[in-house]
């Protein structure tokens, strides 16, 4: 099916669990939160008060101070992790030498900035809208010459980020390409939204112990922000260049459940066919998935649904394969959430570490997985599986295996 | 349109046949009226619940695929396995500027539980999805001022594993550029236009309507046809609108999709 295999060569992120890989790394390994509370606005009027936050981003080397720091959040972050991922593949001083493109998965990118500016006394929303998009000025900041595409599929959006990259790699119609997902929508109207849907937790009082995936006594999901992007190239090429290589794109599946714009169809067959599609197109047998990053966002009907959507797919394996939700410790990235978990599976790959769910104290008898609570798990993990099943009812699962 | 004469040699070209599409410009009280009595309907009907806290693109794009799917003879589950592609403009302004007042009326309690999913930017294509029983891949894209180019990537892109039986691409957005209206004056009167094509993998002889895309600047090493290129008008919503929305007379088209080749519109 893929004549060539694709990659990953570089990532950048910025997270609730540090902005560089080995700090992701090891935050991840050894179960730390992420999970705070909020305190960029006021939020005793809001029913959860707690989030996975990113702390100020720093501003990549080689971008002017001051054009960052007057850019959007999310166009912050996104500046960062594709500098970073171009610095981490080596291609930093090449880049204008390079056809590179960039699929990034922004959702609400004119929301977040409408409501940012109304804050601060602005009438931004009110006016004609000249700015382009963030990843268009993303690209013009780097100098980056090859196609740019803005898309979302909600929580989905960084499978689908690295599907289409592997795509246009294939295609020839870029050298190299960055592919992830950005949003900081962390704001007092978002948190907002997301409460009255009642889809957030409420353990205020305990904000590192509030994201429990999969445990009895969940509540909701939390909140997060981050972004994180890869470099995405043939295998060939990075290897007659020498470069690092993290992982291979072996396989992506996705199908739309077509049901609600919120809940999850309670017909587990959309789900279940975008990760046989994945497993599919990977070209693998279940049985050889080591560690699958659930999508498990901590909400009482959600990680059944996944749990079932799991047996379903592996059987028998479903008792040996490991399983564990890194919301736990970073709260839920939305739009940014499966490009995270992409990360989260390449640490297990490199390090034959598989990361934890941590606050998995009861597990739900529904969810009858093979856990790694609470401590991350040392074990053969040459293939990993990452489920991330969108708002909108995008299911999208992500195969990566080990370079 | 003056017709113009493409390349002979084009390097790569991803070509869909054009199974039906369906054109929409409607006023607010159109697509208010619409909203509460869609028709034409789909072989499936939908409940107008579907679309009553929609923004306004999303109830055009939907009315537009109506319209396409209206064209062809099809069954009620004909697009089970399709994917949708859908492009709006500065979708969720509308909702987001209603938003603003009910914070400040009555804080977090005043914003809806459907701010959110209505007006993100995949809210368009999760809708149609929905609508259609469709359990392709969905997604939205663009969604800039001026990004309508990066849908013709997108179904490019997706036409080229050919795994789809058939795509749904749509592009919406508003014919003048939609500003709410500030402190309680009266609401822009701004027509929203949308087109759907029901796209599928070509099949070899099959006569009507045909889609190509051709990547040339994406190319490496090629050395696009200036000329050629200079002579074709830049992509809008608002051109392929007016050329679609006669269907007795279909067009040959070509427009130019800056930094990403061009599209051809053809009947065969």
């Amino acid at each position: 099916m893929h004549s060539q295999p694709v990659v990953m060569t570089g990532v950048g992120a910025a997270t609730p669990l540090g902005n560089d890989y080995l700090t992701i790394a090891h935050n991840l390994l050894n179960g730390v939160s992420g999970v705070r509370r909020i305190d960029a606005f006021e939020v005793k009027d809001h029913t959860s008060q707690i989030a996975g936050v990113i702390g100020p981003v720093p501003c990549p080397e080689g971008v002017d101070a001051d054009l960052f720091a007057r850019r959007e959040p999310t166009e912050q972050v996104a500046l960062w992790c594709a500098a970073q991922a171009l610095r981490d593949a080596g291609l930093w001083e090449r880049r204008s030498s390079l056809r590179i493109g960039l699929v990034l998965g922004v959702a609400a990118e004119w929301a977040c900035a409408w409501e940012r500016d109304h804050f601060r006394g602005g009438r931004r929303i009110y006016q004609s809208e000249q700015e382009e998009l963030v990843c268009q000025r993303v690209a013009a900041t780097l100098g980056l010459a090859g196609p740019v595409m803005n898309f979302s599929a909600a929580c989905a959006s960084g499978n689908y980020a690295i599907a289409m990259a592997r795509r246009w790699v294939e295609l020839g119609w870029v050298d190299v390409c960055l592919a992830g997902a950005a949003e900081r929508a962390l704001t007092p109207l978002t948190l907002a939204g997301f409460g009255n849907l009642r889809a957030l937790s409420r353990r205020n009082e305990e904000p590192q112990a509030a994201s429990r995936p999969f445990d009895q006594d969940r509540d909701g999901f939390v909140m997060g922000e981050g972004g994180t992007l890869f470099v995405l190239e043939r295998a060939e090429r990075a290897k007659k260049r020498s470069a690092h290589i993290y992982a291979e794109v072996a396989g992506c599946g996705a199908a739309s459940d077509a049901y609600h714009m919120v809940i999850p169809s309670p017909d587990p067959a959309p789900a279940i066919s975008a990760m046989r599609r994945a497993i599919a197109d990977a070209e693998i047998a279940p049985t050889q998935i080591d560690y699958v990053n659930a999508h498990a966002t901590s909400t009482p009907v959600g990680d059944q649904a996944e749990a079932k959507i799991l047996e379903a797919v592996f059987g028998d394996h479903v008792r040996s394969v490991s399983v564990s939700s890194t919301k736990s410790m970073t709260g839920h990235l939305l739009t940014a959430a499966a490009a995270f978990e992409a990360l989260a599976c390449v640490v297990a790959l490199e390090r034959q570490t598989a990361p934890p769910t941590i606050n998995l104290h009861r597990p739900d008898p529904e969810c009858r997985l093979n856990h790694v609570a609470n401590q991350a798990l040392e074990r053969s993990v040459k293939v990993t599986a990452s489920n991330s099943f969108g708002f909108g009812g995008s299911n999208t699962c992500l195969i990566l295996r080990a370079a | 349109m003056k017709p113009v004469t493409p390349p002979k040699r084009v390097s790569q070209s991803i070509d869909a046949d054009i199974l039906s599409w369906g054109t929409v410009r409607a006023l607010p009280e159109e697509l208010a009226h619409w909203r509460k009595q869609p028709t034409p309907m789909l072989p499936e009907a939908f409940s107008p619940s579907l679309i009553r806290q929609s923004e306004e693109q999303t109830v055009a794009a939907l009315w537009a695929v109506c319209e396409a799917a209206a064209g062809m003879d099809v069954k009620a589950d004909a697009f089970a396995d399709w994917g949708v592609i859908a492009a709006p403009r500065l979708l969720g302004r509308a909702g987001n500027a209603l938003s603003f007042e009910q914070f400040a009326q009555e804080g977090p309690w005043g914003i809806s539980p459907h701010a959110i999913p209505h007006q993100s930017l995949h809210a368009v294509s999760g809708t149609i999805s929905q609508a259609l029983k469709a359990h392709g891949p969905n997604f939205g894209i663009g969604n800039g001022p001026r990004s309508a180019n990066d849908v013709w990537l997108t179904a490019a892109t997706l036409l080229s594993e050919e795994i789809l039986p058939g795509i749904w691409l749509v592009i919406v957005g508003h014919s003048d550029e939609y500003i709410p209206a500030f402190d309680k004056a009266a609401a822009p009167r701004v027509a929203c236009e949308a087109i759907a094509l029901a796209l599928a993998p070509t099949q070899g002889e099959r006569t009507g309507m045909h889609l190509r895309i051709c990547p040339e600047d994406l190319l490496r090493g090629e050395t696009p046809n200036e000329p050629f290129l200079a002579s074709l008008p830049e992509f809008s919503l608002s051109s392929l609108v007016d050329e679609l929305a006669h269907r007795e007379s279909p067009p040959g088209s070509m427009w130019r999709l800056p930094g990403a080749g061009w599209i051809e519109i053809e009947m065969r």
